[in-house]
């Protein structure tokens, strides 16, 4: 089930890139997959965690990944696997004889895989039982002699962690009960009247069951240990000097406190991982150029993209002190993965694979930005094709605009966010952002202030313009709108904003749909009354809502920020208190460098699938010496 | 562009939908059979996991909303997938088989599974209601008898306590021996409409459980695409009135 053929095929595939890149470039290869296995239990995922980032951070590009038994490790024989897991387990696997950890069998008993370290990390057991049992028994073994023909009323109780000890106690004349998951375990513990034992872990506290001791070691401390599958063993001494770099560094205080932080802190453990080794491990020498040229020639107009998610840029990470918490591992194909800086607000996205568009031009380019001074002003727009249009290969169906009016009294900006539910979005959104402009400048022309205008009339224009445009259109090119409805009006949403060009004064939004206009001052979100949500998946929408129009006048001043978006990246600042919001309230205080906006505009979080786009406008002049 | 739930400027968390498969194993699912041919259970077995390859094959909007937890049961009732986003799963142990329809115990299970992995979600989330898809062919029998409804009725109750915060809805969804009046009251209501569904008696049971199956992923797609529970009438059942016009 959750097809392991298929997982072995695109893994196969991952090396075969690989190697294909070192072959024609003499580099290493870079980019392959290393697929860090283990089992539940939070301790050793967290373990595996920090192996898949430090070879991660080495540019292996290691991804941790769950399994269910020590049998899932030799399953596909062809994957570059790490395999972490607590040696007794791995004999026990091995061979249903009883085996104590330092069985010389350990470095051959997982098939197809070497043994490479063992950690100083273990785990201890003990049996812990009722109270009334416990009279004039002090250790295990004496435990056993005790009840051992007692198999009807004394059970132990052992969860799927410590399966291992099965035999020992059984061959000990103990009754055991396997539990099936640690929630059946949970259950039969804590039922009213429970006489019996348990194996827990050595420390925790089960209700008022006691610790017996076990000078006889019949529950041995067992080690966590790490092999690797012949295909990492004997093809990548890189992974290994990774590997055993982990290992040398990761002592038992180490995992705790970052298991605490995991813990109480609700830190992701991907997360904490990938901190942890961003400051012990270290990173692989030369630069991957080859993966570059390779990226580029692949690539042709995803180069771009390319290099923002590689985000190559040696001066600001020495200025980061070479540590940048913020690093995620790219949806990029493996092809040009390395580091993405793109900013990480919560629980991640999955990684998808990308398409583009049947055709692609600059004009309609997955990724469009921009940035500089509009007179008064200091302009950042960018708009990101979202996931599930890149998962789709459909065309980004957002658009923006600025443009400071022919008077050169004011600043316009639009954006704009095609109906997905129509066809032919994407021009829905382009038009209307091109009549928007033009229409308000237009308007401005009659000397009459913005604040003063029926809006109505002004947006009438734009929604006639879209409306003309796009209904002799014909069927939508191949590769946009593959699954929408052929008989939906092509619609966008609206949201402009008038700014004044130079200094203070009054300015004016307006909107019909859910793109907010944000006013941003002394740090703190402020919704204006444009764009508001509808909600339900429903949204006022040109040509046909003018009627839901929303219009606001609000003073400019000196430091003030506005953001108009689409509620795609809206949804992330919500009220302004969100993971998102509270760092743009920082690092937009005043503009930040054009890459640094898009990867924040860019921001990875799960479920956030939709386009992304911002207009965002500094009251003052910033852009005078930009390097 | 796919529009939010909820007015777009209120909501910054990712959604979650959980989703509990559960499924009888008892002895009458996989009961060899004369012919040689697969039993419900082995088709059972192959749908479970192309279900949730298909959920991660699938849009990221979906892969990634999803939570997905399979529960086997018959004497006892096992988590067979722990709650886990299809693109997470990357082994899903096979179902196990079973002797007995324990409908106590899956019920308990359920309550407990569900109030953990909720509580563990909704920090981190914005969760929707669970939904449990409940499949049997079978009334519940325990030890030599039928087991009772006062039996079970009572773990159903706290499974749907309305002081319960995440009570899920449980489309029940039976064939072979199982009653229009135990799948009625398994399965809940969703706007005054019962969500008890029956397979029509000249359908074969591997058909019928392909068709739930595929009422599952349907299930499950269009409710995060529309951000509401939705369920297609699984092909070859109908639904029960349970009582209702």
């Amino acid at each position: 089930m959750g097809p392991p053929g298929r997982v072995r095929t695109s893994a196969v595939a991952a090396l075969v890139i690989g190697f294909a890149v070192a072959g024609c470039s003499g580099s290493r290869d870079s980019g392959r997959q290393i697929i860090v296995n283990t089992r539940a239990g939070e301790r050793e995922q967290l373990v595996a965690e920090i192996y898949a980032a430090a070879l991660d951070r080495a540019g292996l590009d290691g991804v941790a990944k769950k399994v269910a038994e020590v049998a899932d490790y030799a399953k596909q024989p062809d994957d570059a696997r790490v395999a972490v897991d607590y040696d007794l387990d791995v004999l026990v696997a091995a061979s249903p004889a009883p085996s104590t950890p330092d069985d010389q069998r350990l470095p051959t008993a997982l098939p197809g895989h070497t043994l490479v370290s063992r950690t100083a990390i273990q785990s201890r057991a003990v049996l812990a039982v009722s109270p009334s049992l416990q009279r004039d028994v002090r250790t295990i073994a004496e435990f056993a002699q005790r009840y051992q023909n007692d198999t009807a009323r004394v059970t132990v109780l052992v969860p799927p962690e410590f399966g291992v000890f099965n035999r020992a106690l059984i061959d000990r004349g103990l009754a055991v009960s396997s539990q099936a998951d640690q929630a059946a375990f949970d259950a039969t513990l804590t039922q009213s009247g429970f006489t019996g034992g348990a194996i827990v872990p050595a420390g925790s506290k089960k209700g008022n069951l006691v610790p017996l001791e076990d000078p006889d070691n019949i529950l041995p401390p067992r080690t966590l240990s790490v092999f690797t599958s012949d295909k990492v063993a004997k093809g990548d001494p890189e992974a290994e000097r990774v590997l055993q770099e982990v290992t040398d560094a990761l002592t038992p205080q180490v995992v705790d406190r970052l298991l605490t932080e995991v813990k109480n802190n609700g830190k992701r453990p991907a997360d904490v991982a990938r901190d942890w080794a961003g400051d012990n491990v270290s990173m692989s020498s030369g630069f991957p150029l080859a993966q570059m040229i390779l990226a580029l020639l692949l690539g042709g107009a995803a180069a771009f993209t390319a290099l923002y998610l590689l985000g190559w840029r040696p001066a600001t990470t020495a200025v980061r002190g070479g540590r940048q918490p913020d690093v995620a591992t790219p949806d990029a194909p493996q092809s040009a993965a390395t580091q993405d800086t793109r900013v990480v607000v919560g629980p991640e996205p999955r990684r998808i694979a990308v398409h583009l568009p049947w055709s692609t031009t600059s004009a309609d380019a997955g990724l469009a930005l921009d940035g500089g001074l509009v007179k008064g002003t200091t302009v950042r727009a960018a708009t990101v094709r979202g996931r599930t249009h890149s998962f789709r290969g459909e065309t980004r169906q957002d658009a923006y605009g600025v443009r400071l009016s022919s008077d050169e009294r004011w600043v316009i900006a639009v954006v704009a966010d095609g109906l997905g539910s129509a066809r032919h979005a994407e021009i829905a959104s382009t038009v209307a952002v091109g009549a928007a402009l033009d229409g308000i400048d237009c308007a401005l022309r009659s000397g009459e202030r913005p604040q003063n205008w029926d809006w109505k009339t002004v947006l009438a224009y734009v929604s006639d313009t879209v409306r003309r445009t796009t209904e002799s259109l014909g069927s939508p090119r191949p590769g946009t709108n593959t699954e929408r409805a052929p008989s939906a009006r092509p619609g966008t949403t609206l949201t402009v904003a008038v700014l004044p060009s130079e200094g203070e004064g009054q300015a004016v939004c307006a909107a019909v749909g859910d793109s907010p206009a944000i006013l941003v001052t002394g740090g703190q979100w402020q919704a204006l009354a444009c764009g508001r949500g509808g909600g339900d998946n429903v949204t006022a929408a040109i040509p046909g809502d003018l009627a839901d129009i929303q219009v606001q006048v609000f003073s400019w001043r000196a430091g003030d920020l506005l953001v108009l978006s689409s509620d795609g990246f809206a949804a992330g600042v919500a009220g302004g208190q969100t993971p998102l919001a509270q760092r743009l309230s920082q690092t937009w205080r005043t503009p930040p460098s054009l890459l640094d906006f898009v990867r924040e505009v860019d921001f990875r979080l799960s479920t956030f699938d939709d386009d992304r786009t911002v207009v965002a406008i500094w009251a003052g002049r910033h852009d005078t010496a930009v390097p | 562009m796919s529009h939010s739930p909820e007015p777009a400027y209120n909501y910054a968390l990712p959604r979650a939908f959980p989703f509990y498969i559960t499924c009888d194993v008892s002895h009458s699912m996989h009961a060899p059979r004369e012919d040689g041919r697969q039993t419900p259970f082995d088709i059972l077995s192959n749908c479970v996991g192309e279900l949730l390859f298909q959920l991660e094959a699938g849009d990221p909007g979906v892969s990634e909303a999803a939570h997905v937890s399979i529960v086997a049961f018959h004497d006892r009732a096992d988590v067979v997938l722990p709650l886990t986003r299809p693109c997470d799963a990357s082994n899903i142990p096979a179902l196990p088989k079973g002797g007995q329809t324990n409908y106590e115990q899956v019920f308990l299970t359920l309550r407990q599974l569900i109030q953990a992995d909720c509580a563990r979600l909704a920090g981190q989330y914005q969760l929707k209601t669970p939904v449990v898809f409940f499949v049997t062919d079978g009334e519940p029998f325990v030890g030599e008898a039928r087991q009772p409804a006062e039996v079970w009725l009572p773990a159903h109750a706290r499974l749907i306590d309305p002081a319960f915060p995440h009570r899920p809805h449980i489309t029940a969804m039976g064939f072979g021996q199982v009653t229009e009046q135990t799948l009625c009251q398994v399965a809940t209501s969703f706007r005054n409409n019962p969500l008890a569904y029956v397979a029509d008696e000249s359908i074969q049971a591997v058909k019928v459980v392909a068709a739930i199956a595929q009422a599952v992923q349907d299930s499950i797609g269009s409710s995060i695409r529309s951000s509401d529970f939705v369920i297609p009438i699984p092909a070859g059942m109908r639904r029960l009135p349970c009582g209702g016009s």
